[in-house]
């Protein structure tokens, strides 16, 4: 395995990751997605530098939507503080695993740091360190806001393409889940997503994306398991 | 309270359309009602209809009731033609279907459908529909063909009259009419004998008046969308061809229009394009008239004061800022299937207006990101003025058209008109190969002097487009109520007479989007003017032109971003007015749901808005603001003692507490009172694909 200590990567794990575990929907034998993002990263000849105090970090993306923005204002600058201190201010690349909550740094945060969204971490750091040993079929892929936000949708299609070889990039606006929205007020998720399962062919079992709360409403609404993309990068390189 | 006719309309119509979709209370009438117009009317009821069934229903009901209709694709008409103070019928969900035919050569199209989504079911074929407006992102099938809109391409040769196959249509009595299908139109011959001998009479009547006839077949040589497409009664022997091309361009006002079926043309696969600078306006109409003949797919007009409205941006050549007064800009775009023959219709467009000096060099392009420049420049325009305008205003887009040999005459009147009525922001652009120039300004219409002038203007740009000119004065926006006072002024009696007979023919009792193209009322387009009060910064500038809609989770739920700052700006009206508390107390019970809650805030509209409004952020201002202090303090309680909380969570409590610990308002409130975590009752519906808790990390 590759130790150079130079390829050394800030690994964020949003606040949703770290709290929510798998659902139903996941297989037995999958690992929670922290924990398969620090092997992913260590397959790949990364070191990995996780953020102090990791426990009470949050983007502030969840205070921010619900309008409390002090509250947010505070945990971004918290967050921000300790990246720079993990990064050695700005030397190594911050991961995050979550696209909103990357939307969410890249707007609040001043622009000392490297912050990486998950497609492209892996499309340029990781998978060219890997070989895709097993690619899979069909895929479903949905971009969710942030990634049609910072334009990465080609991106993520390209990515995914390197994994299966057939990859049904969902059409729809926002899931409609919207962080806790979904929880709520479901009738948004499900009006968001009433044209989804006609677009996921017969054949395919398996979702991806970049935002876990998302993944949730394309499960409720698909009938299918939907999780990160990291999920998908690490089995076919396994 | 709906006044008793309404309240039957409503009772029966309750019996065959879901409830819920039948809408009458007055934040749902006021969201709906609205257009990208500046004109306001709120409906008494809002029909979401859903299919053809429901629509024949909801016809053969008012008809019964005597109740006017209006029929409604996207709202984003600009003139006046998509509102109504009685029922509207939105036919946009649902209305989703579509059919390639005739291998490929056709489409069907339901009039739900937005424009750009039916070149993407055309795109794999490199084809698209032929209409194509700089709305097509947001505007559908029914407003596009009812309003015959049109963009910087198709010209009056692609439009929805030249383009249109066939069309399916609702009748005021209830009657469908089918043209692609043949027993359909059997039927419909047998059973409407006097409304097919009265189109007869009408095209017989022209066909006898040589000056009449020719009248009408030189005004349609450019783009015109004052009053009905009478050329129909010209191009066309059959009735019933004649029927469907009235169709296009009838603004809603002749019968309902259930799908269309187009022709579809070719979407060249290579583009490129130049922005030829001029010393003046003439010498670029100069060579406008000159490019009527050679390969070229659009020509777009800019004005030196479009120009300085995108001199500032990074992508802009140096010189934009030294250029003289008295330039003038062409925007020249070329496109075909293969590079070579591409060059070649450059080289052919160079040789074609050599004779014209240039103020610099040109050169084609097909870079990206010059390509990319060049159209924002033309693109941007709207967005440009409708973002500097004050707060307070509304953005006028006029839409006039003159024969291409005046173009350059017709350039400086109306430069001089803006002058004299001091519209000092108004900038002049357009499709100048079809003679179509838009001028765009912002009016207040908050006082009576600014109405007034409104109304001067107006009047001299009559006179000025169809006295001088013999232009069009509306090229592609369609008459509306802003119009409307001004057909018979353009047409002549004779021509007004024929339309006038037209509404007769398809609508007797004129309850058929009445007031829209035919209105007696000289001083129709100064009525009913919408407000445009300050609601908040981040709204403010808001155009209400509908463009986020397509892109908006919750539109068709509850509201789209426009509809949420429609509601905002009423609000601030009426508690700055304080005119109607109990309208305002009425529209405040849904506003939480409405605006608030059901928003995901995810600010993909912003990426559609012209003027980059990201609705939600607004919507989370909207939510600080509705906050009280003590769930507040909650919020920033739970903030910095973040990691105990996920702690306890990890350990013991199931992921939705600590969800709802850190994001739920309702739950702050629980927590403040000194309850611990929520109850799984406070969650509206339980879901499977709930996780659970997760492992802490393990850092080393
Ligand atoms: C910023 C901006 C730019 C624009 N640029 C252009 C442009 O370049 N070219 C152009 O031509 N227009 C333009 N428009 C005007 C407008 O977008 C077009 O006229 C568009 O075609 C209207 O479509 P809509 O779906 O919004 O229809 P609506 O506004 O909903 O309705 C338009 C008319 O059609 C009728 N109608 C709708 N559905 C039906 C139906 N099913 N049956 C019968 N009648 C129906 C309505 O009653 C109404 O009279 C622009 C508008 C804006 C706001
Ligand atoms: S928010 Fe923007 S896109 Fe939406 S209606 Fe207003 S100006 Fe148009």
């Amino acid at each position: 395995m590759n130790t150079n200590s130079e390829l050394k990567v800030v690994y964020f794990p949003s606040c949703i990751n770290r709290s929510m575990g798998k659902n139903s929907f996941q297989a037995a034998d999958d690992l929670q997605l922290t924990e398969l993002t620090h092997q992913l990263l260590v397959r790949a000849g990364f070191t990995i530098i996780y953020p102090e105090e990791m426990d009470a970090q949050c983007c502030g993306m969840p205070f921010s939507s619900k309008g409390f923005a002090k509250a947010n204002h505070s945990q971004s600058n918290a967050l921000e503080t300790a990246l720079l201190k993990a990064s050695e201010n700005g030397k190594y690349p911050v991961l995050y695993d979550m696209s909103p909550c990357f939307y969410h740094s890249k707007e609040e945060f001043s622009e000392n740091l490297k912050i990486v969204d998950p497609i492209e971490f892996m499309m340029d750091y990781v998978m060219p360190r890997l070989t895709v040993k097993n690619k899979k079929d069909t895929v479903a892929v949905f971009p969710v806001c942030s990634v049609k936000k910072i334009g990465k949708m080609d991106q993520l299609l390209a990515l995914s393409q390197l994994c299966a070889h057939q990859v049904t990039m969902i059409d729809s606006n926002c899931c409609g889940f919207a962080g806790d929205r979904g929880f709520l007020v479901p009738e948004l998720n499900e009006h968001g997503l009433k044209d989804l399962k006609a677009q996921i062919p017969e054949s395919c079992t398996e979702g991806y994306s970049t935002s876990r709360t998302c993944e949730i409403g394309f499960e409720r609404m698909s009938g299918i398991d939907f999780k990160s993309i990291f999920y998908l990068i690490e089995e076919v390189t396994r | 309270m709906l006044a008793p006719s309404y309240q039957k309309l409503k009772d029966n119509l309750s019996k065959f359309i879901d409830p819920k979709r039948i809408l009458d209370n007055p934040l749902q009438t006021l969201a709906y009602g609205t257009d990208a117009s500046f004109y306001r009317l709120i409906p008494e009821i809002v029909i979401l209809a859903h299919n053809e069934a429901e629509v024949i229903e909801i016809i053969k009901q008012a008809k019964k009731l005597n109740i006017a209709l209006t029929f409604r694709a996207a709202g984003t008409s600009l003139s006046g033609q998509a509102i109504t103070d009685s029922v509207l019928v939105v036919a946009t969900h649902g209305w989703k279907n579509f059919e390639l035919l005739d291998n490929n050569q056709k489409i069907k199209l339901e009039p739900g459908i937005v424009g750009s989504r039916a070149n993407t079911f055309l795109a794999p074929h490199g084809l698209k529909i032929g209409p194509d407006p700089a709305s097509i992102n947001a505007a559908m099938i029914g407003g596009i063909v009812a309003n015959n809109a049109s963009g910087m391409c198709c010209g009056t040769a692609q439009n929805s009259y030249q383009t249109i196959a066939d069309i399916r249509i609702v009748l005021n009595d209830g009657t469908v009419l089918d043209t692609s299908d043949a027993e359909s139109v059997a039927a419909f011959k047998n059973s409407h004998k006097a409304l097919i001998q009265e189109i007869e009479s009408l095209r017989n009547t022209i066909k006898n008046d040589e000056s009449l006839y020719h009248f009408i077949k030189n005004k349609f040589k450019i783009k015109n969308t004052t009053g009905y497409s009478i050329n129909a009664l010209v191009d066309y022997e059959d009735p019933i061809e004649i029927i469907k091309h009235l169709m296009v361009g009838s603004e809603g006002t002749l019968a309902f229009i259930s799908n269309v079926t187009f022709k579809t043309v070719i979407d060249e696969k290579f583009k490129s394009c130049s922005l030829l600078i001029f010393n003046t306006i003439q010498d670029a109409c100069n060579a406008t008239i000159l490019l009527k003949s050679a390969p070229v797919a659009a020509v777009e007009l800019l004005d030196r004061d479009s120009i300085r409205s995108v001199e500032n941006d990074p992508a802009a050549p140096d010189y934009f800022k030294t250029l003289p007064e008295s330039a003038c800009a062409l925007l020249v775009e070329c496109r075909d299937n293969t590079v070579e023959v591409l060059q070649q219709k450059q080289e052919a467009i160079r040789l074609q207006i050599q004779s014209i000096p240039t103020y610099t060099d040109y050169e084609f392009t097909s870079d990206p990101k010059q390509y990319y420049f060049n159209w924002k420049a033309r693109k941007g325009l709207l967005p440009t003025v409708g973002g500097l305008r004050k707060n307070g205003t509304t953005v006028i887009i006029e839409d006039v058209a003159f024969p291409l040999p005046q173009l350059a005459e017709a350039c400086l009147a109306l430069k001089d008109l803006f002058k004299k009525y001091e519209y000092h922001d108004a900038v002049l652009f357009g499709h100048a190969l079809e003679g179509n120039l838009h001028f765009v300004f912002s009016q207040d219409f908050s006082t009576q002097t600014e109405v007034d002038r409104y109304e001067k203007l107006m009047s001299e740009l009559a006179i000025l487009v169809v006295d001088r000119f013999n232009g069009s004065l509306k090229a592609e926006h369609g008459t509306g109520r802003n119009m409307a006072p001004f057909v018979e002024k353009e047409w002549g009696t004779a021509a007004y007479e024929i339309m006038k007979r037209i509404k007769t023919i398809f609508d007797p009792n004129n309850k058929i989007n009445p007031d829209v193209l035919i209105n007696p009322d000289p001083k129709a387009h100064l009525k009913n003017l919408k407000p445009m009060p300050e609601s908040h910064a981040i709204v403010d500038k808001c155009m209400e032109c509908g463009f986020c809609e397509p892109y908006c989770v919750s539109e068709g739920l509850t509201l789209s971003p426009r509809q949420r700052i429609v509601i905002a700006r009423e609000i601030s009206r009426l508690e700055e007015s304080n005119e109607n508390p109990t309208r305002l107390a009425a529209i405040r019970k849904d506003v939480t749901y409405q605006l608030d809650e059901t928003c995901a805030t995810d600010g993909l509209c912003a990426l559609a808005c012209p003027v980059n409004i990201d609705t939600g952020k607004f919507v989370k201002t909207w939510r600080a603001n509705e906050l009280n202090g003590s769930s507040k303090k909650v919020a920033e309680y739970i903030g910095s003692s973040m990691a105990g909380t996920t702690a306890v969570l990890r350990v013991g409590l199931k992921a939705v507490s600590f969800f709802h610990s850190i994001l739920g308002t309702r739950i702050m409130t629980t927590l403040s009172n000194g309850i611990h975590f929520i109850s799984f009752g406070k969650v509206p519906k339980w879901i499977p694909e709930m996780p659970k808790g997760a492992d802490k990390i393990k850092t080393l």
